[in-house]
C-alpha cells in the first residue's frame, strides 16, 4: 500500500510539472541541470550553486530577469577564465542563460524563449554534423569510433559487446592505441563486429543530429514541431545512454521543453521523463559527465 | 530591443563562436573538442591526447623539464591551444621554476605534439603541432 501511495505521489507531482508552461518548465530543468551538475571552478560554483537553488526553490526567483543575467555573466566569466579550456557545453550553457535573459526583457518572452531554443539546437546541431562530415575526416573513414569504442574508458561497458573482443584482447587493442611500448604491433585485423557497429554508429548519428538540426532550423511554416520534439528526444535518450555527459543532455532537454507547444503536456512529460532517464543512466555509469 | 533582434542575439553568438574554433582549428591547432565550435565526437585529437614537451636551455647545459607536473594548468591550455600567447606563459611559468642548475637559464624550449591514427590498424604516429623558442632574457 506504501508504494501504490509513493507511486500515485509521484505521477500526481509528475503530472503537475508537466501542467508547468513550457517556458518555467525550461527554467526549472536548467536550474536543476546547474545543481546536480555543478560547474565552474572553486571560485564561481558557490554562486553557480547559489542562483540556480533560489530560481529553482524561489517560485517567484523562476523569472526573476537579475537572477538570469547573473547567471549569465557567471557563464562568460567561466568561458573566459577557462579559455581555451572549457568544453560545449559551458558555451551553450552561457548562450542559454543570455537567451533566457533577453527573453525575460520582452513583451511575448515564451516566444522570444522559445525561437531561441530552436535555434540555440538547430546551430548546435549543425556545427556537430559539419565537423563529423567535413572538417574531421576521422569520423567519416571510422577511426575516430574505433579508437573511442575500443580505448575510451567511458564505454568500458560498452566495448566487448561492440567489438566482440574478449577482456584480454580488448586491453591488449588499448595498450596500441595508447601506445604502450609492450605491444609492437597490432594485436590483429579489426574484429568484423566493430566495422559493422562502427558503420551502423557513423550512420545513425551522422542521420540523427542532421536531421535535429534540420528540423530545428526550418520555418514554422513547415510543420515540423512533432518531429522536432521526437527527434531531440531520441537523441538524448540513446546518446546519454551510452555516453555519460548528462550536463549536455540535460541541458539540451530544457531547450527542447522550452520550444514545446503549450498545449501539448505529453511532449514536456516525455522531456521530464528524458531528464529522469539521463540521471538513471548516468547513476548507472557511475562517473561524472 | 525589439523581439526580432533579442531571438537573434544568441544563436548569432554562437555561430560566429564556432566560426571562429573552426579557423583556430584549422590555423592554430586547437583541439576539435573545444572552444565552443560543436566538435566534439568527431575527432580523437582532445587535448588529452597531446604531449608538452620542454627544454630549460642553460650556458652548456639542455635540461629536459615535466611541463603536465610542474605547470599542469598553462600545459593543459598550451596542449589544447599551442598559440604563441600560450606557449609564452606557459614558458613563463617554466621559467620561475626553482633549479639547481647554477648556469644562467637563456630559454625555454617548447613542442607540443598530437597524436594520428591509422583507419585501419590504429597505429599511432605523433605529430609535431607547434615549436617555438622563448628566450628568457627577452621575455
Amino acid at each position: 500500500m506504501r508504494t501504490d501511495a509513493l507511486l500515485r505521489r509521484g505521477a500526481s507531482a509528475a503530472r503537475a510539472v508537466a501542467a508547468l508552461e513550457p517556458m518555467d518548465l525550461a527554467l526549472r530543468l536548467t536550474a536543476l541541470d546547474l545543481l546536480l551538475r555543478p560547474v565552474g571552478g572553486p571560485r564561481l560554483r558557490p554562486a553557480f550553486l547559489g542562483l540556480a537553488a533560489l530560481v529553482l526553490f524561489v517560485p517567484p526567483m523562476v523569472r526573476a530577469r537579475a537572477a538570469w543575467a547573473a547567471l549569465s555573466v557567471l557563464a562568460a566569466v567561466r568561458l573566459v577564465a577557462d579559455w581555451p579550456l572549457a568544453d560545449n557545453h559551458a558555451y551553450l550553457l552561457a548562450y542559454w542563460c543570455l537567451a533566457v535573459t533577453l527573453a525575460l526583457g520582452d513583451s511575448a518572452p515564451r516566444e522570444v524563449l522559445a525561437r531561441s531554443a530552436r535555434l540555440l539546437v538547430g546551430l548546435a546541431f549543425a556545427f556537430a554534423v559539419l565537423w563529423k562530415a567535413v572538417l574531421s575526416p576521422e569520423f567519416l573513414d571510422g577511426t575516430f569510433l574505433r579508437v573511442t569504442l575500443l580505448a575510451d574508458p567511458r564505454l568500458d561497458a560498452l566495448a566487448p559487446l561492440a567489438s566482440g573482443l574478449s577482456r584480454e584482447a580488448l586491453q591488449l587493442w588499448r595498450d596500441w592505441i595508447a601506445g604502450h611500448a609492450s605491444v609492437s604491433a597490432p594485436p590483429g585485423p579489426l574484429p568484423p563486429r566493430l566495422q559493422l557497429v562502427v558503420g551502423i554508429a557513423s550512420v545513425w548519428t551522422l542521420a540523427l543530429e542532421g536531421a535535429v538540426a534540420a528540423c530545428f532550423l526550418a520555418p514554422a511554416r513547415m510543420h515540423l514541431g512533432r518531429a522536432r520534439d521526437v527527434l531531440l528526444l531520441v537523441f538524448c535518450v540513446t546518446t546519454y545512454a551510452v555516453l555519460p555527459v548528462k550536463g549536455f543532455g540535460w541541458l539540451l532537454l530544457a531547450m527542447g521543453a522550452a520550444q514545446s507547444p503549450p498545449e501539448r503536456r505529453g511532449v514536456r512529460a516525455a522531456y521530464l521523463a528524458a531528464f529522469a532517464w539521463i540521471a538513471l543512466c548516468s547513476a548507472l555509469h557511475g562517473k561524472p559527465g | 530591443m525589439r523581439s526580432g533582434l533579442r531571438r537573434w542575439i544568441p544563436a548569432a553568438l554562437l555561430v560566429a563562436v564556432a566560426l571562429a574554433q573552426i579557423t583556430l582549428a584549422r590555423r592554430a591547432n586547437l583541439s576539435p573538442w573545444l572552444g565552443g565550435g560543436f566538435g566534439m565526437f568527431a575527432s580523437t585529437d582532445g587535448w588529452g591526447r597531446r604531449e608538452v614537451r620542454a627544454v630549460a636551455v642553460r650556458e652548456g647545459l639542455r635540461r629536459p623539464l615535466v611541463p603536465m607536473r610542474d605547470a599542469p594548468a598553462a600545459s593543459r591550455r598550451a596542449a589544447a591551444l599551442p598559440s604563441e600567447t600560450q606557449l609564452r606563459a606557459l614558458a613563463r611559468e617554466l621559467a620561475r621554476l626553482p633549479s639547481r642548475d647554477e648556469a644562467p637559464l637563456r630559454a625555454i624550449e617548447l613542442e607540443v605534439w598530437g597524436v594520428r591514427f591509422e583507419p585501419h590498424t590504429l597505429e599511432r604516429k605523433s605529430v609535431r603541432l607547434r615549436a617555438l623558442t622563448v628566450p628568457v632574457d627577452a621575455d
